[in-house]
């Protein structure tokens, strides 16, 4: 939707940034260091330049500096416009806060497929189809503190645009033997419902068992009594 | 306002989940044959005293608009005919008619 119409935004920023650098800084930097390729135009920069119609724009994707996979953003919607356009301001929300991001990647579309009879009654013959199609975007996210990555997700999903989900999937980096520090903290709060339910189940069953066994043999010491004292005749 | 099946499928779940516990405690007593048969048979005893809308089997999805019980598109809860209706006012988000 937006992709193709002015890629060259941001290149045109470049190339009048370029224009403007005076010539003494360019030659005082290049006699320090003779060999050093020209400074990628940054993020801060861009932001301060002047574009007409930026948001229509693709927004600048920030090189990797490193390739640590931080953050994986899908998106998913039944209405392909309302996604694209949502990703579109996601990526611009990303770039804006220094995430360098891969492009949007489609995923395959779900289409869910359901027939079902016209009429209320049998007439089988007289059948109807309907479908839904689930559309599928990520966004890869490398190189970012986790707070940044926080704060981005935070922002989306509180301007989520109706009819969009989001799901975010983060790694971060974790000292060594955190899996058993997050155990210790988390021991106390897990759902273990099948588990509790089978014990309490056994612990009812044993005490349901224990309770008849008991009342068993209590009526039948009374028996005992009743058939030794009113008469010893009544014995086979 | 829901139908009366609906109502009265909606008391049945609500009644499993409140008894489940103890049906099943009685069900692990009866069916366990290591066990006295008069224990077992006690315990049969006390699951014939629960009501009818405590037995798990009488729970059924049912048409949350008209409360019929086959056809169901689970998704929805609804059986076919409302689905079709409510498909083709465009009230289920995303669903259109289709032809391949």
């Amino acid at each position: 939707m937006f992709s193709r119409s002015c890629r060259s935004a941001f290149a045109a920023v470049q190339a009048s940034l370029r224009h403007k650098t005076t010539a003494p800084t360019h030659t005082s930097t290049s006699s320090a260091i003779p060999s050093l390729p020209p400074q990628p135009l940054t993020e801060a920069k861009y932001a301060a330049s002047v574009v007409h119609g930026r948001s229509l724009r693709p927004p600048h994707y920030l090189p990797k500096s490193h390739r640590i996979p931080v953050a994986t953003l899908h998106f998913r919607s039944y209405h392909p416009k309302l996604l694209d356009f949502f990703v579109h301001f996601a990526t611009h929300a990303a770039t804006a806060l220094g995430i360098p991001i891969s492009k949007p990647v489609h995923l395959p579309t779900q289409r869910t497929l359901w027939t079902v009879l016209r009429g209320p009654f049998v007439h089988k013959k007289s059948q109807e189809n309907f479908e839904r199609r689930t559309h599928k975007r990520v966004l890869k996210a490398w190189d970012a503190n986790p707070e940044v990555v926080d704060m981005l997700v935070q922002y989306l999903e509180k301007h989520i645009a109706p009819g969009v989900g989001l799901r975010t999937t983060k790694w971060r980096r974790a000292p060594v033997g955190v899996g058993a520090k997050t155990l210790e903290a988390v021991i106390g709060h897990m759902r273990l419902d099948d588990h509790v339910m089978s014990d309490k189940l056994k612990a009812l069953g044993d005490q349901i068992v224990k309770q008849e066994l008991a009342s068993a043999a209590g009526a039948a010491k009374q028996g005992a009594l009743e058939n030794a004292s009113p008469a010893p005749s009544t014995n086979p | 306002m829901p139908n009366v099946r609906v109502l009265r499928d909606l008391k049945a779940r609500h009644g499993v989940n409140a008894n489940e516990i103890l049906r099943r405690a009685y069900l692990y007593v009866a069916r366990n044959q290591t066990l006295p048969p008069q224990v077992r048979f006690q315990a049969q005893l006390q699951l014939n005293t629960f009501g009818r809308y405590t037995r798990p089997t009488t729970v059924k999805n049912r048409c949350t608009e008209t409360g019929k019980g086959r056809g169901i598109i689970s998704e929805f809860g609804l059986s076919r005919y409302q689905f079709r209706l409510k498909a083709l006012a465009n009230e289920l988000p995303g669903v259109r008619k289709a032809s391949w």
